[in-house]
């Protein structure tokens, strides 16, 4: 069902895989504050035009004009304000916004007419909007702060020009940028320019750690300590990108040195700086209500998309909560999430059909993520496999090793099918699972009727079920 | 008689010393205990189990037994099916039946019907030990399991028995 209302007239939000925004990376985009139940009204006394890329099926001429969109979700990056229903989002990029004191003004909180909390927004674009905050005042005043700053930082700007810098092979920082059109030559520019880096390097590293922030361009006032906060969360993106360099100079001095295994712990380390680049880290007074929401996208994006920590890895698509808790919160590295919110949010993973959801194994009450697909008959299936394997060449060996006691017993020798059956730690070899799971997979087979047990004072062997 | 006894191939596969937690699974496993229980005692011509001393819960080849728990809850399941009964109230002997009171009643019938013992006597001890049942069913069974099925017989009409000297010469007439 089309709707012709503002929402539609603003550029459409790319979104990732599990319905998490798609911040511009390169642009060091970050997600500053979420807060739901927004109403998004036009003050516009005309219908606002349909940009001509966005018009798939809204024709302004037979579908009727409303003036506002109800229940939206909005989100204040350092680029943007993306408004989201449960189907679409949409975007107005800061750039937008007038540019003067009257971009965003509060409004409303009157006792009698115009009561509830707005945000009075004028954008160059599309006009004015109200910003209604049915959850009251206090959301309101929080994404006021948020946006202003963000509107007074023009980080979009810097990180415009930083990019472009950055094709240029360099990693500029304003003006200390030099250039390289140098008249060296040779042996002597690749040290100058090593050096040059080593610099800009060092400055960034002090201009992100304290002192050098008061100095910065950006005017940072020198008492206020959240702000350098901010100035180390906008310089973050750069060291990370520093520490790149270095591993990756790291790793060609071994390799020069001609040491091929030394090589192998760096590139792992490269590998895991670029897996965990995490690109906001989620917070819940960001988030608000939507915390649980965020998060839960936020780990199914994380576990998606790494190669290393996929919940996919060795072909399982199951994961116990310890793993994703450790890995999880090691990417994050600081400002880390407790279990129970690991739990809340792992929770809401069916309901927001993100392909994988919590598992509460029957017996023994563990609790697992696994992908939605995910089938226990699969695991059976290899269990299986892999006992017959072995108890055929179990079989092999034993014919020629039957003692005579065993021959007096059965009247018979030969070919006698030797059964050795699986531990559970020998299953989490197999399967490339961790030994809970893969007791809870082998407990799991045997409701099934695949396996059955066999309990000695060794321990619990499966073996195949050879009863039905 | 039979000596050597050909145990069946699960007797080495070690989970059949476990009792199965799994319910499916444990029902097949007590139909196979059942059946090891009776074809092991029948084929032997063992006429009682004593619980604490039955070879059969042992598998040495494998080095595997049941457990005493176990032990238990076969020996509870196989005389709930009706081929065993308690000889005392300690459960320690169990009478194996090789053949259900019923059955063995119309064997013995059929086997007077073709050995032409219908409407002639014969004794009790013949119908256990005697020439002529060489290789039945009731061939060396139990006295009092035999009395149980020409009690049955009897009912039914198709026998009478009458008094001897001494109770192995109690005589049966067949009609």
């Amino acid at each position: 069902m089309a709707r012709y209302s503002p929402l539609v007239t603003l550029p459409k939000q790319t979104l990732t895989e599990s319905g998490l925004l798609a911040l511009d990376s390169s642009d060091s985009e970050v997600q500053l504050i979420t807060r739901s139940f927004i109403e998004l009204r036009s003050l516009s006394p005309i219908p606002l035009p349909v940009p001509a890329s966005a018009a798939t099926n809204i024709d302004p001429n037979t579908t009727p004009w409303s003036d506002r969109d109800k229940d939206l979700t909005v989100t204040v990056t350092t680029h943007r304000i993306v408004f989201q229903t449960k189907s679409s989002s949409h975007f107005l990029h800061h750039c937008a916004v007038l540019p003067n004191e009257d971009g965003v003004q509060a409004t409303g909180g009157g006792w009698t007419s115009n009561r509830s909390y707005k945000i009075h927004l004028q954008s160059i674009t599309h006009g004015d909007f109200y910003m209604i905050f049915r959850s009251g005042q206090k959301d309101r005043d929080a994404v006021l702060k948020q946006l202003s700053q963000a509107l007074k930082r023009r980080q979009w700007e810097e990180a415009y020009n930083s990019s472009t810098s950055a094709k240029m092979g360099m990693h500029s920082h304003g003006n200390t940028q030099t250039s390289y059109q140098t008249t060296s030559v040779g042996i002597d520019a690749i040290l100058k320019r090593n050096q040059d880096r080593h610099d800009r390097a060092k400055k960034l590293t002090q201009d992100a750690f304290g002192k050098g922030a008061s100095s910065h361009k950006h005017k940072v006032s020198k008492d206020d300590k959240s702000k350098e906060v901010e100035t180390l969360f906008r310089e973050a993106k750069e060291l990370t990108a520093i520490i790149h360099k270095y591993v990756a100079t790291l790793e060609k001095d071994k390799r020069n040195q001609s040491n091929g295994d030394e090589g192998e712990d760096t590139t792992e380390l490269t590998d895991m700086l670029q897996d965990m680049g995490m690109i906001t880290a989620l917070t819940k007074k960001t988030a608000g209500d939507q915390y649980h929401e965020l998060l839960a996208r936020q780990i199914s994006d994380f576990l998606k998309q790494n190669r290393k920590f996929s919940i996919r890895k060795g072909g399982c698509g199951i994961m116990t909560l310890t793993d994703v808790y450790c890995l999880y919160n090691r990417a994050r590295g600081a400002n880390m999430i407790s279990p129970e919110d690991l739990l809340e949010a792992l929770g809401q993973m069916e309901a927001l059909k993100l392909g994988m959801k919590l598992r509460e194994f029957e017996d023994t009450h563990v609790k697992v993520l696994q992908e939605t697909g995910f089938d226990d008959s699969v695991m059976s299936k290899k269990l299986l496999e892999y006992i017959d394997e072995k108890e055929k060449e179990k079989s092999k060996e034993n014919i020629t090793s039957v003692t005579d006691g065993f021959k007096a017993f059965f009247g018979q020798s030969t070919g006698m099918k030797v059964y050795v059956g699986v531990t559970a730690l020998e299953a989490a070899r197999v399967l490339k699972i961790s030994p809970i799971l893969a007791n809870e997979q082998l407990l799991s087979a045997e409701r099934s009727g695949y396996l059955c047990r066999d309990v000695t004072v060794e321990g619990t062997r499966f073996f195949r079920n050879l009863f039905v | 008689m039979s000596s050597t006894f050909q145990f069946p191939e699960f007797y080495s596969f070690p989970p059949f010393f476990t009792v199965q937690p799994n319910i499916t699974t444990r029902e097949k496993q007590m139909a196979l205990w059942r059946e090891l229980i009776l074809s092991y005692h029948t084929s032997k011509k063992i006429k009682t189990l004593v619980v604490h001393d039955c070879p059969l819960w042992k598998n040495s080849a494998i080095r595997r037994e049941l457990s005493h728990d176990d032990v238990k809850t076969v020996i509870a399941d196989f005389v709930k099916s009706g081929h065993g009964e308690w000889e005392d109230d300690t459960h320690t002997r169990c009478r194996i039946l090789w053949r259900k009171p019923e059955q063995l009643a119309s064997d013995i019938y059929t086997w007077a019907e073709t050995n032409g013992y219908i409407n002639n006597v014969c004794t009790v001890y013949e119908l256990h030990s005697g020439e002529d049942v060489d290789g039945m069913s009731f061939d060396g069974c139990d006295e009092e399991l035999l009395r149980r099925a020409l009690a049955i017989l009897e009912d039914q009409g198709k026998c009478t028995m009458f008094k001897g000297e001494t109770s192995s010469e109690d005589g049966i007439k067949f009609f």
